[in-house]
């Protein structure tokens, strides 16, 4: 199979399983999203993947060879974009690029011509001769970016690229991952960012204590035939509240005030939903409704939904 | 050629830090600087450094006197200055402007006039059985020399009977004869072709150059280990900016990687050796000994088993304040137990045997041999330049395993 196939992907550490079973692939030109909390294993993996963690069980394969990290051309395979800003700080620019770039064996014109292609994509062309001293958090982030880019691999596995930098850098990141995908590309983007997600991935994973909870397009990941309600009352009689049964969770907000929450099918006309069940039996009470808002399930609340609410270290 | 592109950034890196550069290459040459100002033996002529300051308190005021005076300073190695009185003395002492005084006091000349043949022909059963004090003569030394504060008193007495003997038995009619007789001998031998050459006077070694002969090549080695603590630090802060894990996910093999992280460090001993080699022959006036050209095989040795360390450490170390701690510890501890901090020959032999398991024993058993004899054994050299390199080559290939054992699990 052509791109990126990870198979029962395992990895201990004594009694504490970090990636449990993991399986997914990603196509040659795709973009796959890694999410999931703090201490998921998304980066675990992707160490497995890139060959600097010996996995304990499970297969990596590119194009269908198994993915041997001993190989140095195997290695040229991948681009890796690690979490920290992987760079000289005392380096300028074109320092940092032509020591990366001399690590894969790139040479004279042709190291320049890549050279120039990455100050060009990431913007940096006029920095080239700055030391990083000088650099905001974009542009080192950038040029974070661009290093794993000077080889020409055919995947690129970027953990966490945007953290900490502003808009601007972070539009012109997840443009150059786009255009990576159209040159035909793999990437496997891992963040804790939904909107980056759910913005630039074709396929994503959601997982959480080493194990995968699903995965797919986020198309099928949310199910787009439902919508969520929030019915908003000054006060509830704990009897109406009983009526109520599996319609509607009662929460109480901030204020005082009480929100009905309420998922509506948008499939079943022909037959009264549970928004329709809540404002009759608001309306025989003679309880007044502070306002009705409404949203789509987002990757955000999936994500809790599937992940919890509980904090992560 | 992998090797290289880590081994040129790291040494740009390495120029870059102002503070690794100091320690490296300025530090040492200050701290011997220091050593020699705290001496005294920067910033003065040499032939300065070698005299014995002598003062000399006259308060007999006789001719006689001013003969013990005149003679004390044809002597060679002393440098001899009048003081005035004993208060002055004392000061001269504890500052150092004499290292010895001589006080001839106001009953000298009496003394000497009480004097007979006998009492100077056998001066341990005669008036002179005291010692100096029978001539109303005191010598005492400054701190430098406390130890060796008796061995003064007698030279200076013998100096003091250089000029009294002949005086003594001049009063001894016989014995004037005979001296005058002598003299009128040896003038005649000397203005006839047929007398024989006097044998040249034999050269007085002198101490104060092999002394630091032995001190600079010790700071040399010493410093030399420094290394290994930013080694360590090297490794660190690759670790910590992530830059390894993207070294070793490129073409790059762990052999090429551990080759250009350690090659620079070795560079930058050997040049550090060559500064400060350079720097001890200009402040100290130091020699090369008679085989300078073999000093290079010691310092390329000493550089490896330095670098060999460094990464053989770094694989054990994993934060800056491990290389505070431990690192330091590790170069403290081997530098005193080596013999760097004084003279090896100082050691008690149980030590100069256990300092046989640090590689800067090695090093400096070599440069001792080639900076100090005059005729270096070549071959006990070459033996430490092979521990030395086996010492380098047994860190290096621990410590690969070791790293590649830590960093390349897959």
């Amino acid at each position: 199979m052509n791109g990126l196939e990870v198979s029962h992907l395992r990895k201990s550490y004594g009694d504490q399983t970090v990636v449990d079973d993991l399986s997914f692939h990603v196509a040659q030109g795709e973009i796959f999203g890694l999410i999931g909390p703090n201490g998921a294993g998304k980066s675990t993996s992707m160490k497995m993947i890139v060959g600097l963690l010996k996995a304990d069980a499970g297969t990596i394969t590119f194009d269908g060879q198994p993915y041997n990290p001993r190989n140095p051309d195997m290695r040229a395979y991948l681009g890796l974009v690690p979490q920290e800003l992987a760079i000289y700080p005392e380096l300028t620019a074109m320092q940092n690029l032509r020591f990366f770039g001399g690590l894969y064996e790139l040479r004279g014109r042709r190291l320049q011509k890549r050279i120039d292609y990455v100050l060009e994509v990431t913007g940096l062309a006029r920095n080239a001769h700055q030391t990083l001293n000088t650099f905001s958090g974009g542009m080192s982030r950038r040029l974070n970016f661009g290093i794993a880019l000077l080889h020409e691999p055919r995947f690129v596995v970027l953990d966490e690229p945007t953290v900490g930098i502003d808009p601007q850098s972070r539009s012109n990141l997840l443009d150059c991952v786009r255009a990576l995908s159209k040159q035909g590309i793999g990437v496997l983007y891992a963040s804790h960012y939904m909107e980056e997600v759910e913005a630039i991935c074709d396929r994503l994973a959601i997982i959480d204590h080493g194990r995968l909870l699903k995965q797919g397009t986020l198309d099928d990941l949310l199910d787009r035939t439902r919508i969520d309600l929030s019915v908003k009352v000054p006060s509830l009689p704990p009897d109406l509240a009983a009526r109520l049964g599996s319609s509607a969770k009662v929460q109480t907000d901030p204020d005082g005030s009480i929100s009905l929450l309420i998922q509506e099918s948008l499939e079943s006309k022909a037959h009264p939903g549970d928004l329709r069940r809540v404002l009759e039996l608001l309306e025989s009470a003679k309880i007044p409704l502070l306002g009705i808002r409404a949203q789509e399930t987002s990757l955000e609340t999936l994500f809790l939904s599937l992940t919890g609410r509980t904090l992560r270290d | 050629m992998g090797a290289w592109i880590i081994a040129i950034k790291d040494l740009r890196l390495i120029v870059k830090d102002r503070g690794a550069a100091f320690t490296l290459l300025a530090l040492p040459v200050v701290f011997i600087a220091i050593l020699g100002v705290s001496t005294g033996r920067l910033l003065t002529t040499r032939d300065e450094l070698k005299l014995l300051k002598i003062g000399l308190v006259d308060e007999d005021g006789t001719e006689i006197a001013e003969r013990v005076f005149n003679n004390l300073s044809t002597i060679g190695g002393m440098k001899v200055e009048k003081i005035s009185d004993r208060d002055e003395a004392k000061l001269h002492l504890q500052d150092g402007r004499s290292s010895v005084v001589v006080i001839l006091g106001k009953d000298f000349h009496n003394r000497v006039e009480d004097l007979d043949l006998g009492d100077v022909l056998d001066a341990e059963h005669g008036k002179l059985m005291q010692g100096a004090s029978a001539l109303d003569l005191e010598v005492e030394s400054g701190a430098a020399y406390v130890s060796v504060a008796e061995m003064m008193q007698y030279v200076v007495l013998s100096a003091v009977l250089r000029v009294v003997g002949p005086e003594v038995a001049r009063r001894n009619g016989i014995m004037s004869r005979i001296i005058d007789r002598m003299i009128e001998r040896r003038k005649e031998e000397a203005a006839s072709d047929t007398a024989p050459a006097p044998l040249p006077r034999a050269p007085v070694k002198s101490g104060s150059a092999i002394i630091y002969q032995t001190l600079v090549p010790a700071f040399i080695v010493m410093f030399a280990f420094f290394l290994v603590n930013y080694m360590a630090s090297s490794f660190i802060s690759e670790r910590g900016l992530g830059t390894l894990r993207r070294i070793q996910a490129s073409r790059i093999s762990p052999v090429q990687l551990l080759l250009g992280k350690t090659l620079p460090f070795f560079f930058v001993s050997i040049a550090q050796s060559f500064l400060l080699f350079l720097s001890g022959k200009v402040l100290f006036a130091m020699s090369w000994g008679t085989d300078p050209w073999m000093l290079l095989p010691v310092i390329l040795t000493t550089s490896m088993s330095a670098t060999g360390l460094g990464l053989l450490l770094a694989t054990f170390i994993h934060t800056e304040s491990q290389v505070a701690s431990y690192s330091t510890f590790v170069v403290v501890v081997l530098a005193g137990i080596s013999g760097c901090y004084m003279p090896r020959d100082w050691l008690p032999m149980f030590m100069q045997n256990v300092s046989l398991a640090t590689p800067h024993a090695w090093a400096l058993i070599a440069y001792q041999e080639l900076l100090t004899r005059d005729h270096p054994n070549m071959f006990l050299v070459g033996k430490c330049c092979g521990v030395l390199a086996l010492f380098g080559s047994l860190s290096f290939a621990f410590g690969s395993w070791r790293f590649r054992k830590l960093e390349y699990p897959a």
